[in-house]
């Protein structure tokens, strides 16, 4: 009795918890893995499809402020042009492992929806292969966590990769800004000149605050 | 004077038969919830000195230096962009040291697991670093024209806010959260299943003749509990589950194995403890089975 009955409420009390409270164990650990995930100090706002769409279905995007800006190398928004056959992820951070993996986001720029310039550079071998056939009235369709905005080109050009004027980032307008490196499909490491694509919003969501404080 | 005759008839014993094996069968049903409801009752406290341990976890952040790690980080993603506007390191380091990063991650921590409020400051950052810039601007004698103040408010805003999201360590945020859940559950069935439990020891003392009996089915409930919230956590820990939990950076992941490590040994403490409970009670049962003698 000393050793048959604990054996047995310990099997019962063991079978009770994993297979009658399975659902509750599954939920436990669902939690557990959610907070070691987004817990990490690394774990920003990575591009979370589940997020994308609850913005857009409530068609509550979520204010600037709210959303803390992503680290430096984090994949938050998909651009995409089906004419264009792009399709990438864009990475906060315009260094060279954001462009081995999409495009990258120059941090000085505003992010998606604030109302200012956004500038975003990627290779032309590889994800922004499409951008040579960019012209006025092609469309992009960027998808972030907190809403999806539309652009449409307005004009191209060829300048140097020095030239300043090519791209002003203090204006009070939404402007989307590709580029990439020109000639096209160079194998040379110099190329010295840059292919702008302009784009302008055009979807009538609401123009979401700018970078805010903490509250 | 006649002899009594015998007026015990065999016809009682198949009773006295079956009202023992129903009390039996009682005592083993009570034995039974009562180690269930020990076992939440321990388990409560396990977590309580295990995973929503505030001194604990400050402890585990502490010692996987923790915001060491998380300032070289920091410092390597400010480079990023200081070197994109072509400012000197000694700016950046100058605002961003490692005393800020670990007082203001501390005190983010401490107010989250306190339940206070959890702002990370910015404008004391924001305005160190203007001073910085300018200063570093006025050496190279640059004008602030309205371009290069825009631009130095981009980079002040976007070194600032990798900042505050380094600082704020988010995993504590998710602590208090489940800490509150598990406050507002157990401030009603904690008592619930104390009362509860103290009845069951009541039943199974009155039911027996023998007081030693029902101590026999208390300790046996005592030590099932016991065993419930031992064998798990000691499996877990032998095999050493939180090791590979495939979690990035590597400083994240050593505070995450010993936390969780701990809050594993406070489970096997629990039930060692309500095993050494449930042999004092069986030693007890043999006193007064003696003193029955």
């Amino acid at each position: 009795m000393y050793i048959m009955l604990p054996v047995l409420f310990v099997g019962i009390g063991y079978g009770l918890i994993f297979f009658g409270g399975a659902g509750l164990v599954q939920m436990v650990k669902d939690q557990v893995s959610l907070a070691m995930t987004k817990g990490a100090p690394d774990y920003p706002n990575g591009f979370d499809e589940s997020l994308y769409k609850k913005a857009v279905e409530t068609g509550n995007a979520k204010q600037w402020s709210e959303v803390p800006l992503p680290s430096i190398g984090t994949s938050y928004a998909v651009i995409y042009s089906e004419k264009l056959q792009i399709q990438a992820d864009v990475y906060y951070g315009d260094s060279e492992d954001a462009f081995s993996n999409g495009v990258g986001q120059y941090t000085g720029s505003a992010m998606f929806g604030c109302g200012k310039p956004i500038l975003l550079g990627g290779h032309d071998t590889t994800y922004f292969a499409g951008l040579e056939q960019a012209k006025s009235g092609d469309t992009f369709l960027v998808r972030t966590n907190y809403g999806e905005y539309t652009y449409e080109v307005t004009e191209t050009k060829v300048a140097k990769a020095t030239d300043d004027s090519a791209y002003d980032l203090n204006t009070e307008e939404e402007q989307l800004i590709l580029y990439t490196c020109y000639p096209f499909g160079k194998v040379s490491q110099n190329r010295q000149k840059r292919f702008f694509v302009y784009c302008k919003r055009i979807d009538d969501g609401a123009v979401i605050k700018e970078v805010g404080k903490d509250e | 004077m006649s002899k009594q005759k015998k007026t015990t008839s065999n016809s009682g014993h198949p009773t006295k038969r079956r009202n023992n094996q129903i009390r039996t069968c009682v005592s083993v049903v009570c034995s039974f919830l009562l180690a269930m409801f020990l076992t939440v009752l321990l388990g409560a406290v396990a977590m309580r000195f295990g995973f929503f341990n505030r001194e604990m976890t400050l402890n585990k952040i502490n010692e996987s230096d923790y915001y060491t790690n998380v300032y070289q980080e920091l410092m390597e993603n400010l480079k990023v962009i200081a070197d994109s506007k072509e400012i000197p390191e000694t700016v950046v380091t100058t605002v961003f040291t490692e005393k800020r990063v670990y007082i203001n991650g501390k005190q983010f921590i401490e107010n989250s697991l306190n339940n206070n409020d959890t702002v990370v400051e910015r404008d004391a950052v924001e305005k160190e670093l203007e001073t910085a810039l300018r200063a570093y601007y006025k050496t190279k004698n640059v004008q602030i024209t309205n371009a290069v103040q825009s631009d130095m408010d981009a980079t002040i805003q976007a070194m600032t806010s990798e900042y505050t999201r380094m600082v704020r360590f988010q995993f504590v945020d998710y602590i208090r959260k489940y800490k509150a859940a598990y406050d507002s559950v157990m401030k009603w069935l904690l008592p619930i299943l104390a009362v509860l439990s103290v009845l069951l020891i009541a039943v199974l003392i009155k039911l027996h003749r023998y007081p030693h009996r029902g101590v026999r089915y208390i300790g046996i409930g005592l030590v099932s509990a016991g065993l419930i919230n031992l064998i798990l956590p000691l499996v877990a820990l032998i095999q050493r589950w939180y090791t590979d939990l495939g979690i990035q950076p590597d400083y994240y992941a050593e505070f995450l194995a010993d936390y969780f490590k701990w809050s594993l040994y406070s489970f096997v403490y629990t039930g060692v403890i309500s095993i050494v409970l449930s042999i004092g009670l069986f030693i007890w049962m043999r006193v007064l089975k003696n003193q029955i003698k």
